[in-house]
């Protein structure tokens, strides 16, 4: 999964996506990235993200993010 | 009854009464009948609006929720019979019924709303534009609809609380009557805070024990709401929204001062209630969202907004904001955008859009005049622009080699969104955008000529009224500072009883002396006649 | 720490409330009624004609009668029924005169400062909130009765020395409810008879005429209405006539004491401090000598002087009235 790494880099080329674990509590995506970020998810995972996936949780570390798309992947 | 007001008083001491002494398993009960009293005090049969509401989300969310148990029984028993897209076509048909009912159980609660708040108004421009088209003279009548006690308030939390179920945030309550006390919860019912299912349904229904320190911190948070009401708000409006109304021909620096004033004003109102709602829920052993969080502390206006009724932000980011950018038609838009007009557009698309909804959604919030919706648009418009030029003024910033983290950097944010945001409220005072606008440009003449003696006569605010207004103010800024560091009630808390006793008291006196509520301002006066 | 509370909030209560003590005296007279330690066999009712006009120390002096004013300025027709009330409910009165000077306002007649002053004073009593219901204006709430902090809080800028000093303790300020002035301002004006807005007395000043004149007779009281000589205003001619009407239909004596200022020997160059709408302390002398010998001559009324019990209390009042106390 090397391409969700690609995408947040190209998104903030400047966060160690290893062990930032608040990328959105510490406002470091703001709702710009965000939502550019679940465009290009969408796009290259072929899953379908909708507003109850949109929480900080979801989306605070390149680990949860991964998570996000394996459970929206099974289903 | 007003929250501000003596009999709520003494309901919610007898309320805690009832409370403490029954057993703790019907202690929510004792809430949920309160709350309904108190609402059928402001007038019965608008209970029913409340009723309506509670009970279509009650069932809706029901519904929901059974359809998933339905499912998920279906899935396992199925569990080896089906494939991969025979599972995935079973859960789409079954989200489609969801939708169906989520949508219904939306439209319909909306509807109420959207009638009862703005119908009269659509009906007054129908008859405007009629005439002026088509000249016809005739006007519909305007039904004269009178809102519900915090009807808006309360449709908001029961619709986040619904689509939450939608999403499988939350369980579904199935107990109806303490989804009710969920909507009816009467601190929050009449200016909310808004809150969500998944935080309150603890609050509520918890154990709770009865203890002395929560009581104190409760009361402390009432006083403080009082202090903030009673002696800036209820002082300034008294006086400056009254002298706003005759602004016309004021000179520039009391326009500025007024909008200074009503910065206060509304702040004080709308935080204020705020607090006595969140102190007396505290008094129950309930721990209400905080709704403000120093909003005039804030460096740009998009943390003002986090900061200033965030219930309400946090709704509109949660069920508009968020659904509506992630909407695979905003996606796809934003997708075609960046093909044809290019990668700085395409990114655009899906934010802007969805904000310039919210705004406006969010300024109809505020009333259903047009002038609300413009403020609405020109927040949304600030809040763009500060987007659009964070790389220049960082430019700006370096090479005036100046770094966030100064002061005197942070000091002219905070300036700059406080005036910003305090311009703005002109909307309040005017009747059409076009006056807001033309009352805006006023505040910058008329500066020939300026005498601080003035202020009194020219605000109507006499003297003394004026210095305990700036006290207070000034109390308000440096507790506000101070909470920065810490709450001050929990450092209140740890000293002793009599310490926390005096503090309680001198609160209450300077509310109790200094606020501006009873008959009117001439105790004084009327007392010296003869005959 | 319930306790210290309840002393402190009823400490504010007191501190904010205006004192009437060196003003405005009046606002005291309510309360000095539950001072008295012997029985008023007379209650003088009425407005600021009243105060001004009768004085029990020389009732008590020249006649041995006990009276007392229970009179306030601008005092409704429905705050003197519930006076009377109450004094029957706290003393046992033979008589009562009342003045019908202030019968001739409007219904809806409210005076807020009136009310204060009449009601503050009051003893709590379901009385007292039946007052309270008949004289409030529509702003005025119970709350603000209950707790004066509610209206008077607004005083914090013109709390004075007066304020802490009468804080708990305050003196007695009235002789029986009579608040003598000592000023002149002779009547120089032509006297007019009231002729704009004469009518009929009104129908709320007439239901609460007839509910003191039932409370009377309930109570065996003998009753009097008079009106005390004044000046100015003269009563125009149908309301004059109205009242001896209604008077005559109840079976009450009515005594217009305006026909009889010869006989009393006022005279409105030196008897009145305020150009002939009241009369002042010489003026008060002759016609309390008038009418008290009008009502020993007339009523049922007891000399109390030969009884020691009401001759020592009534010596003290006395030397503190000619004393200037």
């Amino acid at each position: 999964m090397d391409e969700l790494r690609e995408i947040l880099e190209g998104i903030h080329p400047e966060v160690d996506y290893d062990t930032e674990t608040g990328l959105i509590d510490k406002r470091i995506f703001d709702s710009f990235d965000v939502i550019t970020l679940v465009g290009e998810l969408v796009d290259t995972f072929d899953v379908e993200i909708t507003a109850e996936q949109m929480i900080p949780e979801n989306f605070n570390s390149m680990e949860a993010i991964r998570n996000l798309i394996e459970r929206l992947s099974d289903e | 009854m007003s929250l501000i007001s003596v009999e709520f008083l003494f309901f919610c001491a007898f309320v805690l009464l009832l409370y403490y002494l029954v057993k703790d398993r019907y202690r929510w009960i004792v809430l949920l009948l309160s709350s309904l009293v108190f609402y059928c005090l402001a007038g019965p049969k608008y209970v029913l609006y409340l009723l309506f509401s509670a009970t279509s989300v009650y069932t809706g969310a029901r519904l929901i929720d059974r359809m998933n148990d339905t499912r998920d029984a279906y899935l396992s028993e199925h569990k080896d019979g089906l494939n991969r897209e025979e599972k995935k076509a079973y859960k789409a048909s079954v989200k489609k019924k969801q939708k169906r009912i989520l949508f219904l159980c939306v439209l319909a609660n909306v509807l109420v709303l959207f009638t009862l708040k703005y119908l009269d108004f659509g009906i007054a421009y129908f008859n405007y534009y009629r005439l002026l088209i088509t000249g016809n003279t005739n006007l519909v009548p305007q039904p004269g609809l009178i809102l519900p006690l915090g009807i808006s308030f309360y449709t908001f939390q029961s619709l986040g609380y619904v689509i939450d179920v939608y999403y499988g945030k939350v369980k579904s309550e199935r107990n109806y009557f303490r989804f009710l006390l969920f909507i009816s919860f009467f601190p929050q019912v009449v200016q909310g805070p808004i809150s969500r299912f998944s935080a309150l349904q603890q609050e509520l229904f918890s154990e709770k024990r009865f203890e002395m320190e929560r009581i104190t911190s409760g009361l402390y948070r009432i006083l403080w709401g009082l202090f903030k009401k009673l002696i800036i708000a209820d002082r300034l409006s008294s006086y400056v929204a009254r002298s706003a109304a005759f602004r016309m021909d004021y000179k520039g620096p009391y326009l500025l001062l007024c909008i200074f004033f009503y910065a206060f004003q509304i702040y004080g109102d709308f935080s204020g209630g705020i607090d006595v709602a969140i102190g007396v829920a505290e008094l129950f052993g309930i721990r209400l969202t905080e709704n403000f969080e120093r909003p005039f502390f804030s460096k740009s206006i998009a943390e003002y907004w986090r900061r200033w009724h965030i219930t309400l932000g946090t709704w509109f980011r949660d069920y508009i904001f968020y659904p509506l950018s992630v909407n695979k038609g905003i996606l796809n838009l934003g997708k075609w955008c960046k093909k044809h007009l290019g990668e700085a557009v395409g990114k655009r698309v899906p934010v802007y859009l969805p904000m310039i909804a919210v705004w406006a959604l969010t300024g109809m919030w505020h009333g259903s005049e047009s002038k609300f919706i413009v403020w609405g648009l020109l927040n949304c418009t600030f809040l763009i622009l500060g987007t659009e030029f964070e790389p220049l003024s960082k430019r700006i910033m370096e090479k005036l080699s100046l770094r966030e983290d100064m002061l005197i950097v942070k000091l002219y944010r905070i300036f700059k969104t406080f005036w910003l945001m305090a311009f703005l409220r002109v909307f309040d005072f005017v009747k059409t955008p076009k006056d807001g606008f033309y009352l805006m440009a006023d505040v910058f003449k008329r500066w020939d000529s300026f005498d601080l003696n003035e202020i009194y006569t020219t605000l109507l605010l006499p003297k003394e009224e004026l210095i305990v207004a700036l006290i207070a103010i000034a109390v308000l800024a440096a507790v506000s500072t101070i909470q920065r560091k810490g709450s001050i009630r929990a450092k209140i808390l740890t000293k002793n009883a009599w310490i926390q006793y005096a503090g309680l008291i001198g609160l209450a006196a300077v509310v109790l002396i200094f606020g501006s509520y009873g008959l009117g301002y001439d105790a004084q006066s009327f007392i010296y006649m003869k005959f | 720490m319930g306790a210290l509370t309840l002393f402190l909030f009823l400490s504010v209560n007191l501190l904010f409330m205006p004192k009437y003590i060196e003003e405005n005296k009046d606002g005291r007279i309510t309360e000095e009624f539950y001072r008295e330690k012997m029985n008023s066999d007379v209650l003088f009712v009425g407005s600021s004609t009243v105060f001004s006009a009768i004085n029990p120390i020389v009732l008590w002096e020249e006649y041995g009668i006990t009276s007392f004013d229970r009179a306030n300025a601008s005092q409704t027709a429905w705050i003197s029924y519930f006076m009377i009330k109450d004094a029957v409910e706290v003393s046992d009165p033979e008589m009562v005169v009342l003045d019908l000077s202030f019968f001739r306002y409007e219904d809806d007649y409210v005076e807020e400062a009136a009310n204060r002053k009449a009601i503050d004073g009051m003893r709590p009593s379901k009385t007292k909130f039946q007052c309270i219901q008949a004289a409030r204006s529509p702003d005025e709430t119970y709350m603000d009765y209950v707790f004066p902090i509610g209206r008077f809080h607004s005083r914090w800028q013109y709390l004075n020395a007066e304020d802490w000093k009468y804080l708990y303790y305050k003196p007695t300020v009235s002789y029986n409810g009579y608040l003598p002035s000592f000023d002149v301002e002779p009547a120089q004006a032509e006297r007019k008879t009231q002729v704009e807005d004469d009518s009929l007395m009104s129908d709320r000043n007439a239901l609460f005429l007839d509910n003191i004149i039932t409370i009377c007779r309930e109570n065996d009281l003998q009753l009097l209405l008079i009106k005390i000589p004044s000046y100015q205003p003269k009563w125009g001619e149908i309301f004059d006539g109205d009242v001896r009407m209604i008077a005559e239909d109840a079976g009450v004596r009515y005594v217009d004491f305006d026909e009889e200022t010869e006989a009393i020997g006022l005279d409105y160059s030196i008897d009145t401090d305020d150009g002939g709408g009241h009369l002042n302390d010489a003026g008060s002398a002759k016609f309390t000598k008038y009418l008290g010998n009008f009502l020993v001559s007339n009523y049922q009324l007891q000399d109390h002087r030969e009884d020691p019990a009401y001759s020592k209390i009534w010596k003290e009042k006395c030397e503190r009235y000619h004393n200037g106390e």
